[in-house]
Protein backbone atom coordinates (compact mmCIF):
# COMPACT_ATOMS: atom_id res chain seq x y z
CA UNK A 1 0.00 0.00 0.00
CA UNK A 2 3.05 2.45 1.03
CA UNK A 3 4.60 1.21 -2.46
CA UNK A 4 1.07 2.20 -3.89
CA UNK A 5 0.66 5.67 -2.28
CA UNK A 6 4.87 6.25 -3.40
CA UNK A 7 3.80 5.67 -7.08
CA UNK A 8 1.03 7.78 -6.94
CA UNK A 9 2.68 11.04 -5.11
CA UNK A 10 5.63 10.56 -7.86
CA UNK A 11 3.55 10.83 -10.88
CA UNK A 12 1.14 13.94 -9.23
CA UNK A 13 3.44 15.41 -6.21
CA UNK A 14 1.33 17.68 -3.58
CA UNK A 15 -2.04 15.49 -3.79
CA UNK A 16 -3.95 13.75 -0.86
CA UNK A 17 -4.51 10.22 -2.29
CA UNK A 18 -5.38 8.62 1.04
CA UNK A 19 -8.02 11.43 1.16
CA UNK A 20 -9.68 11.24 -1.98
CA UNK A 21 -12.95 9.11 -1.95
CA UNK A 22 -12.97 9.28 -5.63
CA UNK A 23 -9.79 10.42 -7.25
CA UNK A 24 -11.14 10.09 -10.75
CA UNK A 25 -14.40 11.74 -10.40
CA UNK A 26 -12.54 14.11 -8.03
CA UNK A 27 -10.34 14.76 -11.32
CA UNK A 28 -7.26 13.90 -9.22
CA UNK A 29 -5.76 11.48 -12.08
CA UNK A 30 -6.05 12.18 -16.05
CA UNK A 31 -5.35 10.31 -19.06
CA UNK A 32 -1.32 11.19 -19.21
CA UNK A 33 -1.38 10.29 -15.36
CA UNK A 34 -3.10 7.22 -16.03
CA UNK A 35 -0.12 6.33 -18.44
CA UNK A 36 2.48 6.70 -15.98
CA UNK A 37 0.84 5.55 -12.69
CA UNK A 38 0.59 1.84 -15.13
CA UNK A 39 4.03 2.28 -15.97
CA UNK A 40 5.17 2.60 -12.72
CA UNK A 41 2.75 0.18 -11.25
CA UNK A 42 3.48 -2.49 -14.07
CA UNK A 43 7.56 -2.52 -12.93
CA UNK A 44 7.11 -1.90 -9.04
CA UNK A 45 4.97 -4.89 -8.35
CA UNK A 46 6.04 -7.07 -11.37
CA UNK A 47 2.99 -7.02 -13.01
CA UNK A 48 1.13 -6.55 -16.61
CA UNK A 49 -1.89 -4.33 -15.80
CA UNK A 50 -4.37 -5.54 -19.07
CA UNK A 51 -6.77 -3.04 -20.61
CA UNK A 52 -9.81 -4.91 -19.14
CA UNK A 53 -8.69 -4.12 -15.72
CA UNK A 54 -8.25 -0.06 -16.35
CA UNK A 55 -12.08 1.17 -15.29
CA UNK A 56 -12.89 4.36 -13.09
CA UNK A 57 -13.88 1.05 -10.17
CA UNK A 58 -10.56 -0.15 -10.36
CA UNK A 59 -8.99 3.49 -9.83
CA UNK A 60 -11.46 4.86 -7.59
CA UNK A 61 -9.39 4.86 -4.26
CA UNK A 62 -6.31 3.76 -3.61
CA UNK A 63 -7.80 0.77 -1.68
CA UNK A 64 -9.66 -0.55 -4.35
CA UNK A 65 -6.61 0.06 -6.57
CA UNK A 66 -4.24 -2.30 -4.06
CA UNK A 67 -7.02 -4.88 -4.10
CA UNK A 68 -6.66 -4.30 -7.90
CA UNK A 69 -2.92 -5.14 -7.88
CA UNK A 70 -3.30 -7.64 -5.32
CA UNK A 71 -5.60 -9.83 -7.65
CA UNK A 72 -3.71 -9.16 -10.51
CA UNK A 73 -0.39 -10.69 -8.56
CA UNK A 74 -2.10 -14.08 -7.54
CA UNK A 75 -4.35 -14.79 -10.20
CA UNK B 1 -25.36 33.90 -49.91
CA UNK B 2 -24.00 32.51 -46.42
CA UNK B 3 -21.64 35.36 -44.64
CA UNK B 4 -22.16 34.55 -41.01
CA UNK B 5 -22.87 32.06 -39.10
CA UNK B 6 -25.74 32.63 -37.87
CA UNK B 7 -26.82 31.96 -41.45
CA UNK B 8 -24.92 28.95 -41.98
CA UNK B 9 -26.81 27.67 -38.55
CA UNK B 10 -30.00 28.90 -40.13
CA UNK B 11 -29.99 26.91 -43.24
CA UNK B 12 -28.87 23.60 -42.03
CA UNK B 13 -31.69 23.86 -39.01
CA UNK B 14 -34.37 24.29 -41.47
CA UNK B 15 -33.27 21.34 -43.18
CA UNK B 16 -32.71 18.92 -40.33
CA UNK B 17 -34.41 20.84 -37.09
CA UNK B 18 -35.62 17.60 -35.16
CA UNK B 19 -32.70 16.26 -35.55
CA UNK B 20 -29.68 16.31 -32.60
CA UNK B 21 -27.20 18.83 -33.35
CA UNK B 22 -25.00 18.14 -30.06
CA UNK B 23 -25.50 15.74 -27.02
CA UNK B 24 -23.04 14.87 -23.79
CA UNK B 25 -23.79 12.16 -21.33
CA UNK B 26 -27.24 13.14 -20.35
CA UNK B 27 -28.48 15.61 -22.64
CA UNK B 28 -28.43 16.14 -26.37
CA UNK B 29 -30.64 19.01 -28.10
CA UNK B 30 -32.24 19.26 -31.54
CA UNK B 31 -31.11 21.55 -34.32
CA UNK B 32 -34.42 23.96 -33.74
CA UNK B 33 -34.23 23.84 -30.02
CA UNK B 34 -30.25 25.03 -30.55
CA UNK B 35 -31.19 27.34 -32.68
CA UNK B 36 -33.68 28.76 -30.66
CA UNK B 37 -31.89 29.07 -27.54
CA UNK B 38 -29.15 30.87 -28.91
CA UNK B 39 -31.65 33.35 -30.55
CA UNK B 40 -32.76 33.81 -26.70
CA UNK B 41 -28.60 34.28 -25.96
CA UNK B 42 -28.01 36.63 -28.46
CA UNK B 43 -31.07 38.99 -27.65
CA UNK B 44 -29.99 39.56 -24.20
CA UNK B 45 -26.46 40.43 -25.32
CA UNK B 46 -27.53 42.59 -27.67
CA UNK B 47 -29.67 44.53 -25.10
CA UNK B 48 -26.33 44.91 -23.38
CA UNK B 49 -24.98 46.65 -26.37
CA UNK B 50 -22.28 43.54 -27.31
CA UNK B 51 -21.90 43.92 -30.57
CA UNK B 52 -18.53 43.58 -31.71
CA UNK B 53 -17.55 43.58 -28.41
CA UNK B 54 -15.02 41.05 -26.63
CA UNK B 55 -16.91 38.36 -24.40
CA UNK B 56 -15.25 35.94 -22.56
CA UNK B 57 -16.95 32.35 -22.17
CA UNK B 58 -16.02 30.69 -18.63
CA UNK B 59 -17.67 27.02 -19.09
CA UNK B 60 -16.37 23.77 -19.42
CA UNK B 61 -16.92 21.91 -22.11
CA UNK B 62 -20.08 21.64 -22.47
CA UNK B 63 -23.61 22.26 -24.76
CA UNK B 64 -23.83 25.20 -22.15
CA UNK B 65 -20.40 26.31 -23.79
CA UNK B 66 -21.86 25.72 -27.32
CA UNK B 67 -24.74 27.95 -26.51
CA UNK B 68 -22.65 30.85 -24.93
CA UNK B 69 -20.30 30.62 -28.14
CA UNK B 70 -23.44 31.13 -30.63
CA UNK B 71 -25.39 33.35 -28.94
CA UNK B 72 -22.22 35.65 -29.14
CA UNK B 73 -21.91 34.68 -32.59
CA UNK B 74 -25.48 35.60 -33.42
CA UNK B 75 -24.81 38.50 -31.38
CA UNK B 76 -22.11 39.80 -33.96
CA UNK B 77 -20.22 39.61 -30.32
CA UNK B 78 -16.83 38.18 -30.74
CA UNK B 79 -16.02 35.19 -28.07
CA UNK B 80 -12.88 33.81 -26.20
CA UNK B 81 -13.74 30.57 -24.69
CA UNK B 82 -11.02 30.54 -21.75
CA UNK B 83 -9.69 26.74 -20.31
CA UNK B 84 -11.72 27.08 -16.82
CA UNK B 85 -8.68 24.95 -15.03
CA UNK B 86 -5.97 27.50 -16.09
CA UNK B 87 -3.95 29.32 -13.50
CA UNK B 88 -5.61 32.67 -12.52
CA UNK B 89 -2.53 34.44 -14.21
CA UNK B 90 -2.85 32.75 -16.94
CA UNK B 91 -6.30 33.83 -17.25
CA UNK B 92 -5.42 37.51 -15.91
CA UNK B 93 -2.93 37.68 -19.05
CA UNK B 94 -5.40 36.98 -21.29
CA UNK B 95 -7.94 39.25 -19.78
CA UNK B 96 -5.20 42.56 -19.74
CA UNK B 97 -4.77 41.84 -23.79
CA UNK B 98 -8.48 40.58 -24.40
CA UNK B 99 -10.12 43.36 -22.23
CA UNK B 100 -13.40 41.70 -22.54
CA UNK B 101 -16.52 43.84 -21.96
CA UNK B 102 -18.39 40.83 -20.09
CA UNK B 103 -17.82 37.00 -19.02
CA UNK B 104 -20.72 34.50 -19.74
CA UNK B 105 -20.34 31.84 -17.10
CA UNK B 106 -21.81 28.71 -15.83
CA UNK B 107 -23.46 27.98 -12.08
CA UNK B 108 -20.45 26.52 -11.30
CA UNK B 109 -17.76 29.48 -11.99
CA UNK B 110 -20.16 32.32 -11.74
CA UNK B 111 -19.01 33.41 -8.33
CA UNK B 112 -15.07 32.74 -8.96
CA UNK B 113 -15.24 34.70 -12.29
CA UNK B 114 -16.67 37.75 -9.99
CA UNK B 115 -13.41 38.52 -9.20
CA UNK B 116 -11.93 39.58 -11.94
CA UNK B 117 -13.72 42.95 -11.82
CA UNK B 118 -15.82 42.33 -15.14
CA UNK B 119 -19.32 42.00 -15.21
CA UNK B 120 -20.65 38.61 -15.24
CA UNK B 121 -24.15 36.71 -16.40
CA UNK B 122 -24.66 33.07 -16.23
CA UNK B 123 -25.46 31.34 -19.09
CA UNK B 124 -28.97 30.03 -17.69
CA UNK B 125 -29.76 33.93 -17.32
CA UNK B 126 -29.20 34.40 -21.59
CA UNK B 127 -30.68 30.91 -22.84
CA UNK B 128 -34.09 31.79 -21.02
CA UNK B 129 -34.08 35.42 -22.22
CA UNK B 130 -37.19 36.79 -24.36
CA UNK B 131 -36.35 36.95 -28.46
CA UNK B 132 -36.13 39.95 -29.71
CA UNK B 133 -36.96 39.63 -33.39
CA UNK B 134 -36.67 42.19 -35.09
CA UNK B 135 -32.89 43.09 -33.38
CA UNK B 136 -31.57 39.98 -34.47
CA UNK B 137 -32.39 40.41 -37.82
CA UNK B 138 -31.19 43.85 -37.96
CA UNK B 139 -27.74 42.66 -36.36
CA UNK B 140 -27.07 39.97 -38.45
CA UNK B 141 -27.60 41.84 -41.53
CA UNK B 142 -25.14 44.05 -40.06
CA UNK B 143 -22.73 41.29 -40.08
CA UNK B 144 -19.91 40.97 -42.64
CA UNK B 145 -18.24 37.63 -43.38
CA UNK B 146 -14.68 39.44 -42.31
CA UNK B 147 -15.88 39.86 -39.29
CA UNK B 148 -14.08 38.12 -36.09
CA UNK B 149 -16.26 35.33 -34.81
CA UNK B 150 -13.64 34.53 -31.97
CA UNK B 151 -10.33 34.57 -30.44
CA UNK B 152 -8.28 31.81 -29.82
CA UNK B 153 -4.91 31.92 -27.51
CA UNK B 154 -2.40 30.08 -27.73
CA UNK B 155 0.49 29.78 -25.82
CA UNK B 156 3.42 32.15 -26.56
CA UNK B 157 7.06 30.52 -26.65
CA UNK B 158 7.99 33.87 -24.57
CA UNK B 159 4.87 32.58 -22.38
CA UNK B 160 2.49 35.53 -23.03
CA UNK B 161 -0.65 33.79 -24.80
CA UNK B 162 -1.82 35.03 -28.50
CA UNK B 163 -5.01 35.66 -29.49
CA UNK B 164 -5.36 34.98 -32.92
CA UNK B 165 -8.22 36.88 -34.39
CA UNK B 166 -10.33 34.39 -36.94
CA UNK B 167 -13.05 35.56 -39.13
CA UNK B 168 -17.08 34.25 -39.97
CA UNK B 169 -15.11 33.94 -43.58
CA UNK B 170 -12.59 31.42 -42.70
CA UNK B 171 -14.88 29.22 -40.54
CA UNK B 172 -17.40 29.14 -43.01
CA UNK B 173 -14.90 28.53 -46.19
CA UNK B 174 -12.90 26.17 -43.64
CA UNK B 175 -16.36 24.15 -42.39
CA UNK B 176 -17.15 23.71 -46.25
CA UNK B 177 -13.91 22.28 -47.04
CA UNK B 178 -13.59 19.80 -44.46
CA UNK B 179 -17.24 18.47 -45.08
CA UNK B 180 -16.30 18.26 -49.24
CA UNK B 181 -12.55 16.15 -48.75
CA UNK B 182 -14.03 14.05 -45.95
CA UNK B 183 -17.51 13.42 -46.93
CA UNK B 184 -18.79 14.91 -43.38
CA UNK B 185 -22.85 14.72 -43.95
CA UNK B 186 -26.23 14.66 -41.86
CA UNK B 187 -24.57 10.91 -41.00
CA UNK B 188 -21.51 11.96 -39.42
CA UNK B 189 -21.68 11.32 -35.77
CA UNK B 190 -18.72 13.32 -34.26
CA UNK B 191 -16.87 11.62 -31.17
CA UNK B 192 -15.41 15.53 -30.06
CA UNK B 193 -12.42 14.78 -27.87
CA UNK B 194 -10.73 18.49 -28.10
CA UNK B 195 -11.28 21.38 -25.97
CA UNK B 196 -13.94 24.21 -27.51
CA UNK B 197 -10.62 26.50 -26.57
CA UNK B 198 -8.08 24.52 -28.88
CA UNK B 199 -8.59 25.08 -32.89
CA UNK B 200 -8.44 21.40 -33.73
CA UNK B 201 -12.21 21.63 -31.92
CA UNK B 202 -13.51 24.65 -34.89
CA UNK B 203 -13.22 21.52 -37.51
CA UNK B 204 -15.98 19.11 -35.28
CA UNK B 205 -17.95 22.00 -34.23
CA UNK B 206 -18.45 23.82 -37.33
CA UNK B 207 -18.44 21.09 -40.06
CA UNK B 208 -21.38 19.42 -38.35
CA UNK B 209 -23.43 22.86 -38.33
CA UNK B 210 -22.74 23.23 -41.93
CA UNK B 211 -23.46 20.08 -43.02
CA UNK B 212 -26.39 18.67 -40.27
CA UNK B 213 -24.21 16.12 -38.66
CA UNK B 214 -24.40 15.01 -34.86
CA UNK B 215 -21.36 16.02 -33.00
CA UNK B 216 -20.90 14.28 -29.26
CA UNK B 217 -18.70 15.34 -26.47
CA UNK B 218 -16.68 12.88 -24.67
CA UNK B 219 -16.16 13.29 -21.31
CA UNK B 220 -12.90 13.83 -20.86
CA UNK B 221 -11.89 11.50 -17.87
CA UNK B 222 -13.27 8.35 -20.63
CA UNK B 223 -9.52 9.04 -22.17
CA UNK B 224 -8.71 7.82 -19.12
CA UNK B 225 -10.40 4.26 -19.71
CA UNK B 226 -9.82 3.13 -22.96
CA UNK B 227 -11.96 -0.06 -22.92
CA UNK B 228 -14.95 2.55 -21.87
CA UNK B 229 -13.63 4.57 -24.34
CA UNK B 230 -14.58 2.26 -27.42
CA UNK B 231 -17.53 1.55 -25.26
CA UNK B 232 -18.95 4.94 -25.21
CA UNK B 233 -17.96 5.14 -28.85
CA UNK B 234 -20.21 2.36 -29.63
CA UNK B 235 -22.88 3.32 -27.52
CA UNK B 236 -23.63 6.73 -29.24
CA UNK B 237 -22.61 5.09 -32.62
CA UNK B 238 -19.67 7.10 -33.51
CA UNK B 239 -18.24 7.01 -36.77
CA UNK B 240 -15.96 9.83 -37.07
CA UNK B 241 -12.96 11.21 -34.92
CA UNK B 242 -10.94 14.35 -34.96
CA UNK B 243 -8.17 13.63 -31.99
CA UNK B 244 -5.04 14.56 -31.10
CA UNK B 245 -2.51 11.73 -31.83
CA UNK B 246 -1.77 11.12 -27.80
CA UNK B 247 -5.72 10.19 -27.35
CA UNK B 248 -5.07 7.96 -30.03
CA UNK B 249 -1.79 6.59 -28.75
CA UNK B 250 -3.27 5.53 -25.49
CA UNK B 251 -6.03 3.76 -27.14
CA UNK B 252 -3.40 1.38 -29.21
CA UNK B 253 -0.53 1.54 -26.20
CA UNK B 254 -3.12 -0.31 -23.41
CA UNK B 255 -3.70 -2.72 -26.29
CA UNK B 256 -7.23 -2.30 -25.89
CA UNK B 257 -8.24 -3.17 -29.32
CA UNK B 258 -7.65 -6.93 -27.98
CA UNK B 259 -10.32 -6.34 -25.97
CA UNK B 260 -13.12 -4.44 -27.79
CA UNK B 261 -13.52 -2.60 -31.18
CA UNK B 262 -15.26 0.58 -32.30
CA UNK B 263 -17.99 -0.86 -34.39
CA UNK B 264 -18.97 2.35 -36.24
CA UNK B 265 -15.77 4.39 -36.82
CA UNK B 266 -15.16 5.13 -40.69
CA UNK B 267 -13.61 8.29 -40.88
CA UNK B 268 -10.39 8.92 -38.45
CA UNK B 269 -8.65 12.44 -38.40
CA UNK B 270 -6.09 13.50 -36.59
CA UNK B 271 -3.71 16.36 -36.08
CA UNK B 272 -2.23 18.60 -33.41
CA UNK B 273 1.43 17.19 -33.04
CA UNK B 274 2.81 14.39 -35.11
CA UNK B 275 1.07 11.19 -34.77
CA UNK B 276 3.78 8.02 -34.23
CA UNK B 277 3.34 5.62 -37.05
CA UNK B 278 3.77 2.82 -34.71
CA UNK B 279 0.51 3.76 -33.23
CA UNK B 280 -1.10 4.27 -35.84
CA UNK B 281 -0.46 1.02 -37.07
CA UNK B 282 -1.77 -0.53 -34.23
CA UNK B 283 -5.33 1.24 -35.04
CA UNK B 284 -4.76 0.36 -38.88
CA UNK B 285 -4.27 -3.57 -38.14
CA UNK B 286 -7.45 -3.76 -35.97
CA UNK B 287 -9.68 -0.90 -37.96
CA UNK B 288 -7.84 -1.90 -41.77
CA UNK B 289 -11.16 -0.55 -43.06
CA UNK B 290 -11.25 3.26 -42.01
CA UNK B 291 -9.99 6.35 -43.49
CA UNK B 292 -7.11 7.75 -41.92
CA UNK B 293 -5.95 11.50 -42.68
CA UNK B 294 -2.72 13.29 -41.02
CA UNK B 295 -3.94 17.06 -40.55
CA UNK B 296 -1.37 19.72 -40.48
CA UNK B 297 -1.88 23.39 -39.10
CA UNK B 298 -2.03 26.24 -37.16
CA UNK B 299 -4.40 28.29 -35.13
CA UNK B 300 -3.69 31.32 -36.84
CA UNK B 301 -5.21 29.94 -39.80
CA UNK B 302 -8.36 28.67 -38.64
CA UNK B 303 -7.26 24.75 -37.67
CA UNK B 304 -5.39 23.16 -40.88
CA UNK B 305 -3.91 23.88 -44.33
CA UNK B 306 -2.82 20.68 -45.44
CA UNK B 307 -3.94 17.10 -45.01
CA UNK B 308 -2.64 13.63 -46.26
CA UNK B 309 -5.12 10.14 -46.89
CA UNK B 310 -2.96 7.37 -45.36
CA UNK B 311 -3.04 4.96 -48.82
CA UNK B 312 -0.13 2.78 -48.43
CA UNK B 313 1.69 1.28 -45.61
CA UNK B 314 4.72 2.93 -43.45
CA UNK B 315 6.93 1.34 -41.47
CA UNK B 316 7.48 2.06 -37.06
CA UNK B 317 10.44 4.15 -38.04
CA UNK B 318 8.96 6.14 -40.87
CA UNK B 319 6.34 9.36 -40.36
CA UNK B 320 3.34 10.44 -42.24
CA UNK B 321 3.57 13.18 -44.91
CA UNK B 322 1.55 16.14 -43.99
CA UNK B 323 0.12 16.00 -47.98
CA UNK B 324 -1.22 18.33 -49.94
CA UNK B 325 -3.00 21.81 -49.46
CA UNK B 326 -6.90 21.84 -49.40
CA UNK B 327 -9.70 22.65 -51.86
CA UNK B 328 -9.01 26.82 -51.85
CA UNK B 329 -5.82 27.10 -49.76
CA UNK B 330 -2.49 27.67 -51.02
CA UNK B 331 0.61 26.23 -48.96
CA UNK B 332 4.04 28.01 -50.43
CA UNK B 333 7.19 26.18 -49.35
CA UNK B 334 9.34 29.48 -49.56
CA UNK B 335 13.50 30.43 -49.04
CA UNK B 336 15.15 33.51 -49.68
CA UNK B 337 12.08 34.47 -50.55
CA UNK B 338 11.38 32.82 -53.23
CA UNK B 339 9.93 29.49 -53.61
CA UNK B 340 12.38 26.18 -53.20
CA UNK B 341 13.21 23.74 -55.54
CA UNK B 342 13.58 20.17 -55.67
CA UNK B 343 14.86 18.42 -52.08
CA UNK B 344 15.17 21.78 -50.85
CA UNK B 345 14.06 22.56 -47.68
CA UNK B 346 12.08 25.88 -46.80
CA UNK B 347 9.25 27.36 -44.99
CA UNK B 348 5.43 26.38 -44.62
CA UNK B 349 3.57 29.81 -45.58
CA UNK B 350 -0.29 29.96 -46.70
CA UNK B 351 -2.37 32.24 -48.51
CA UNK B 352 -6.26 32.11 -48.63
CA UNK B 353 -9.21 32.43 -46.86
CA UNK B 354 -8.53 30.55 -43.89
CA UNK B 355 -6.19 32.91 -43.03
CA UNK B 356 -6.95 34.16 -39.64
CA UNK B 357 -6.60 38.55 -39.20
CA UNK B 358 -3.75 38.28 -37.05
CA UNK B 359 -3.33 38.98 -32.69
CA UNK B 360 -5.37 40.87 -30.88
CA UNK B 361 -3.95 43.67 -29.39
CA UNK B 362 -0.61 42.92 -31.25
CA UNK B 363 0.37 44.49 -33.93
CA UNK B 364 4.22 44.01 -33.74
CA UNK B 365 3.94 39.78 -33.21
CA UNK B 366 1.20 40.24 -36.17
CA UNK B 367 3.89 41.80 -38.89
CA UNK B 368 6.24 39.13 -38.14
CA UNK B 369 4.38 36.29 -39.63
CA UNK B 370 1.28 38.12 -41.60
CA UNK B 371 3.65 39.43 -44.31
CA UNK B 372 3.63 40.79 -47.71
CA UNK B 373 3.60 37.68 -49.87
CA UNK B 374 7.43 37.64 -51.07
CA UNK B 375 6.43 36.40 -54.83
CA UNK B 376 4.35 39.18 -55.49
CA UNK B 377 4.88 42.77 -56.17
CA UNK B 378 2.39 44.63 -57.63
CA UNK B 379 -0.65 44.41 -54.87
CA UNK B 380 -0.92 43.86 -51.31
CA UNK B 381 -1.42 40.11 -50.68
CA UNK B 382 -0.65 38.69 -46.89
CA UNK B 383 0.72 35.44 -46.24
CA UNK B 384 1.27 33.63 -43.01
CA UNK B 385 4.82 32.14 -42.28
CA UNK B 386 4.24 28.85 -40.09
CA UNK B 387 8.00 28.54 -38.79
CA UNK B 388 7.54 25.08 -40.08
CA UNK B 389 10.14 23.50 -41.74
CA UNK B 390 8.82 21.76 -44.57
CA UNK B 391 10.07 19.93 -48.06
CA UNK B 392 8.60 18.12 -51.07
CA UNK B 393 8.62 14.45 -51.49
CA UNK B 394 8.73 12.88 -54.72
CA UNK B 395 5.42 11.97 -55.31
CA UNK B 396 4.54 15.71 -54.49
CA UNK B 397 3.28 15.53 -50.67
CA UNK B 398 4.58 17.33 -48.88
CA UNK B 399 7.31 16.24 -45.62
CA UNK B 400 7.19 18.17 -42.32
CA UNK B 401 11.08 18.46 -40.81
CA UNK B 402 10.10 20.15 -37.70
CA UNK B 403 10.24 23.88 -36.19
CA UNK B 404 12.66 26.70 -36.84
CA UNK B 405 12.94 27.27 -33.87
CA UNK B 406 13.56 23.64 -33.20
CA UNK B 407 16.60 23.07 -35.68
CA UNK B 408 19.85 23.29 -34.37
CA UNK B 409 23.31 23.65 -35.47
CA UNK B 410 25.63 21.21 -33.34
CA UNK B 411 29.11 20.45 -34.10
CA UNK B 412 28.66 22.45 -37.46
CA UNK B 413 25.27 20.07 -38.62
CA UNK B 414 22.64 21.21 -39.32
CA UNK B 415 19.80 19.07 -37.13
CA UNK B 416 16.03 18.46 -36.55
CA UNK B 417 15.12 17.38 -33.50
CA UNK B 418 12.11 16.31 -34.73
CA UNK B 419 13.89 13.39 -36.71
CA UNK B 420 15.97 12.07 -33.98
CA UNK B 421 12.28 12.18 -31.87
CA UNK B 422 10.78 10.32 -34.82
CA UNK B 423 13.63 7.87 -34.34
CA UNK B 424 13.91 7.41 -30.98
CA UNK B 425 9.54 6.88 -30.63
CA UNK B 426 9.67 4.11 -33.05
CA UNK B 427 11.80 1.75 -30.55
CA UNK B 428 9.75 -0.51 -29.12
CA UNK B 429 9.08 0.15 -25.36
CA UNK B 430 9.16 4.51 -25.65
CA UNK B 431 5.81 5.60 -25.23
CA UNK B 432 6.55 9.24 -25.70
CA UNK B 433 10.03 11.35 -26.34
CA UNK B 434 11.24 15.13 -26.48
CA UNK B 435 14.42 16.59 -27.55
CA UNK B 436 15.53 19.75 -26.57
CA UNK B 437 18.89 21.66 -27.31
CA UNK B 438 20.66 23.26 -24.34
CA UNK B 439 22.59 25.92 -26.10
CA UNK B 440 25.20 26.91 -22.87
CA UNK B 441 26.68 23.36 -22.99
CA UNK B 442 26.09 22.59 -26.82
CA UNK B 443 24.41 19.41 -25.63
CA UNK B 444 21.01 17.81 -27.37
CA UNK B 445 19.25 16.55 -24.38
CA UNK B 446 16.35 13.62 -24.75
CA UNK B 447 13.80 13.06 -22.42
CA UNK B 448 11.95 10.02 -22.71
CA UNK B 449 8.93 8.00 -20.68
CA UNK B 450 9.35 4.21 -20.88
CA UNK B 451 8.66 1.25 -18.25
CA UNK B 452 10.85 -1.26 -20.03
CA UNK B 453 13.99 0.50 -21.55
CA UNK B 454 16.36 2.10 -19.49
CA UNK B 455 18.72 5.18 -20.29
CA UNK B 456 21.87 2.61 -21.41
CA UNK B 457 19.76 0.80 -23.70
CA UNK B 458 18.33 3.70 -25.33
CA UNK B 459 21.60 5.10 -25.35
CA UNK B 460 22.99 2.00 -27.30
CA UNK B 461 19.98 2.04 -29.47
CA UNK B 462 20.16 5.57 -30.64
CA UNK B 463 23.65 5.03 -31.65
CA UNK B 464 22.33 2.35 -34.28
CA UNK B 465 20.27 3.93 -35.39
CA UNK B 466 21.17 7.50 -35.55
CA UNK B 467 23.93 9.26 -37.50
CA UNK B 468 26.76 10.07 -34.60
CA UNK B 469 26.51 13.97 -34.48
CA UNK B 470 22.25 13.18 -33.58
CA UNK B 471 23.23 11.00 -30.90
CA UNK B 472 21.73 12.74 -27.77
CA UNK B 473 24.36 13.60 -25.84
CA UNK B 474 22.36 13.26 -22.52
CA UNK B 475 19.21 11.24 -21.58
CA UNK B 476 17.05 11.58 -19.24
CA UNK B 477 14.28 8.98 -18.43
CA UNK B 478 10.93 10.58 -16.85
CA UNK B 479 8.25 9.29 -15.06
CA UNK B 480 6.11 11.55 -16.79
CA UNK B 481 6.47 14.03 -20.21
CA UNK B 482 5.03 17.73 -18.58
CA UNK B 483 2.29 18.84 -20.47
CA UNK B 484 1.16 22.04 -21.91
CA UNK B 485 -2.36 23.80 -21.03
CA UNK B 486 -3.12 22.25 -25.30
CA UNK B 487 -2.46 18.99 -24.50
CA UNK B 488 1.32 18.93 -25.75
CA UNK B 489 4.83 18.46 -24.54
CA UNK B 490 6.17 21.06 -22.69
CA UNK B 491 8.95 22.16 -24.42
CA UNK B 492 9.50 25.04 -22.11
CA UNK B 493 9.48 23.39 -19.06
CA UNK B 494 12.02 20.64 -20.20
CA UNK B 495 14.29 23.33 -20.81
CA UNK B 496 13.33 24.60 -17.98
CA UNK B 497 14.12 21.16 -16.38
CA UNK B 498 17.43 21.29 -18.01
CA UNK B 499 19.04 24.23 -17.86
Amino acid sequence: MEKLLQILESVKPGVDFKASKNMIEEGLIDSFDMISIIANINMEFGIDFSVAEITPENFATVETLYKTIERIKNS
Amino acid sequence: MLKSIKDVLEQTTQKYKDKIIFSEMNFAITYQDFFNACNNGASFLLQKNLFKKNIMIFIDKSIHCLEAMFSCAFAGSIYTVIDVHSPVNRIQTIIDTLKPSVIIADDKSVESCQNFGIPVYSIDELISYPVCVDNLEVINNKIIDTDPLYILFTSGSTGIPKGSVITHKSVISYAEVICETFGIDENTIFGSQTPFYFSMSILDVFATIFSGATLHIIPKMYFSFPVKLIEHLNQYKINTIYWVPTAMSIVANFKTFEVLLPKHLKTILFAGEVMPVKQLNVWRKYLPHALYANLFGPTEITDTGTYYIVDKDFLDHESLPIGVPFKNVDALVIKDNRLVDENEVGELCFRGSFLGLGYYNNLDKTSEVFIQNPLEQNYPEIIYRTGDLVKYADDGNLLYLGRKDFQIKHMGYRIELGEIESNIIAIDGILSCACIYNTVENKIVLFYQSNTVNEEALLKMAQEKLVPYMVPNKIIKLDRMPINANGKIDRVKLKEMEM
